[in-house]
């Protein structure tokens, strides 16, 4: 058995993987395409959510924050990973420590679903 | 089938030594695979109970995926429930979040402990411990020197008080808890350097798990305690399958006295005792009569003379022994029924027994762990 991801991209993963099994994805997630860029853990991957199912795809020449731009995605987040591992307190105090890059106020609403699960 | 009894009445009676209405069941949560395995079978989650489910702000929470716990509700709390009720399960809190490991695929636990988040090729994650970050002794030395990496948030908390009333609407008990003093002060370390050290340095161990102990441990079970928690239970796993994992007379010199002190301080605070330790543990059962342990979880019936327990400790509830790696994966249904009524009149009929999986549920046919909890209210009542 070989492994599909680990890391950030496998915890992030593991996340989408539990809502959709006992069927929360279908019901609360929207279709649409979300950027991560752990920025101490590049590269940054994608996820793309679509009919109650979802995709993820490492993106190799993603390092920093200015090559988000260059994706074609509806969402992104780019922060270290010492506030997504914080959950919510952590990405509040990331907030207001300004050292969290967003697209799309909307991918707050997804992180928070993601976060139910750890 | 009406229950007289609140579950947390129930186990309450059990663990202070009387007889209730019924045995209660324990099953502690499930991994991944079983989510998978649930959710592929007959019993899924269907749309009417996850509408259900989500006006009740239940939670997928990993380990502790409470809509897979409350779907097996009996009709009288939950109308499409399985009937086969589950009393009391287990939740696990860490005051101090993980950090990126040196390889940034690996996760790092406060007390050292390398974890991976791997997805295997099946598309079904799983999250392991994989070996420990401080594995020489100039590292432990290191460690201390850096206590500010172990501030304890009590935000981390928060979730508890919410997720015990969550889940008393279908009569469901959590137990909460933290690690113990083994898996604290030795897998972040690692076997090899305990075992030298033990030996030729016993001081360098002492320093570590006390400083694990006033740093890290007690602050963490203050914050739980503040949070008034129906029943603790700690994860410590000191057996593997042929005995203790490490010479008795290092558990009772290293790790015994921190043990001790967890009880004391859950005990002060009106609370009842549990330890979840797997493995082959015989020998532990004297130490954790001495110190007070409530009752004794896992214990895996291929490798623990459980009968032997039950007479020769009648002070310990036993939980868990229900095999999980052959019996709940392989028999039938049928085969589980008969396990759980033997073990019901050879380990229950004097109380002291809460009967459950011996592990978070992983592998096992759904259809036998509605088997075994539907066979746990059949045969478990008391006359």
């Amino acid at each position: 058995m070989t492994a599909l991801f680990t890391g950030f991209p496998a915890l992030i993963y593991s996340g989408l993987w539990t809502l959709k099994t006992v069927g929360i994805l279908e019901r609360e997630l929207p279709n649409t395409s979300i950027t991560f860029l752990i920025t101490d853990a590049p590269p940054g991957f994608k996820v793309i959510i679509k009919d109650d199912d979802f995709e993820m795809e490492i993106l190799d020449g993603l390092e920093s924050v200015e090559d988000l731009e260059s994706v074609q995605t509806d969402m992104y987040i780019a922060l270290p990973s010492h506030y997504l591992l914080g959950g919510t307190e952590g990405f509040i105090k990331g907030m207001s420590d300004g050292v969290i890059n967003i697209k799309n106020n909307k991918i707050l609403m997804i992180l928070g679903k993601i976060a139910s699960v750890f | 089938m009406e229950d007289e009894l609140t579950a947390l009445e129930r186990i309450n009676i059990v663990l202070e030594g009387g007889i209730p209405d019924r045995v209660p069941s324990l099953c502690l949560g499930s991994d991944f695979k079983f989510i998978d395995l649930f959710m592929k079978s007959s019993y899924a989650l269907t749309e009417e109970d996850l509408e259900y489910f989500s006006n009740a702000d239940l939670s997928p929470r990993f380990l502790h995926t409470q809509q897979l716990l409350a779907k097996f509700s009996p009709k009288s709390i939950y109308p499409n429930g399985l009937d086969a009720k589950i009393d009391l399960c287990w939740e696990i809190v860490d005051g101090v979040q993980l950090r990126k490991g040196e390889s940034q695929d690996t996760f790092i636990t406060p007390n050292g402990q390398v974890f991976k988040f791997i997805i295997n090729d099946d598309g079904i994650p799983s999250y392991w411990y994989t070996g420990p970050s401080l594995d020489s002794k100039e590292k432990i030395i290191n460690f201390w020197e850096h206590s500010d990496n172990l501030k304890v948030d009590k935000n981390r908390f928060r979730v508890l008080a919410k997720n015990r009333k969550k889940m008393k609407k279908f009569d469901i008990v959590v137990a909460q808890g933290i690690g113990g003093p083994f898996e604290n002060g030795l897998l972040g370390i690692g076997y090899l350097n305990f075992a030298k050290l033990a030996r030729k340095e016993p001081e360098i161990i002492k320093k570590h798990i006390d400083f694990l102990w006033e740093n890290y441990q007690k602050k963490n079970l203050r914050f739980l305690l503040k949070t008034r928690p129906d029943l603790v239970m700690i994860g410590n796993d000191i057996g593997h399958n042929d005995g203790l994992q490490l010479p008795l007379k290092h558990w009772q010199k290293f790790f015994k006295p921190i043990l001790k002190k967890y009880v004391e301080m859950v005990h002060d605070a009106g609370v009842k005792f549990i330890v979840h330790c797997c493995g082959a543990i015989e020998e532990l059962f004297p130490d954790f009569v001495e110190i007070g342990v409530d009752g004794v979880d896992s214990l895996q019936p291929t490798i623990n003379d459980l009968e032997m327990y039950r007479k020769k400790f009648p002070e310990i509830t036993l939980l868990g022994t229900i095999d999980d790696t052959d019996l709940l994966v392989n028999a039938t249904p049928e085969e589980v029924r008969r396990d759980m009524r033997e073990k019901i009149k050879n380990l229950g009929k004097k109380g002291g027994y809460i009967p459950g999986p011996t592990n978070w549920l992983l592998d096992q046919k759904p259809e036998n762990i509605v088997a075994l909890f539907q066979a746990i209210r059949e045969f478990g009542v008391y006359d």
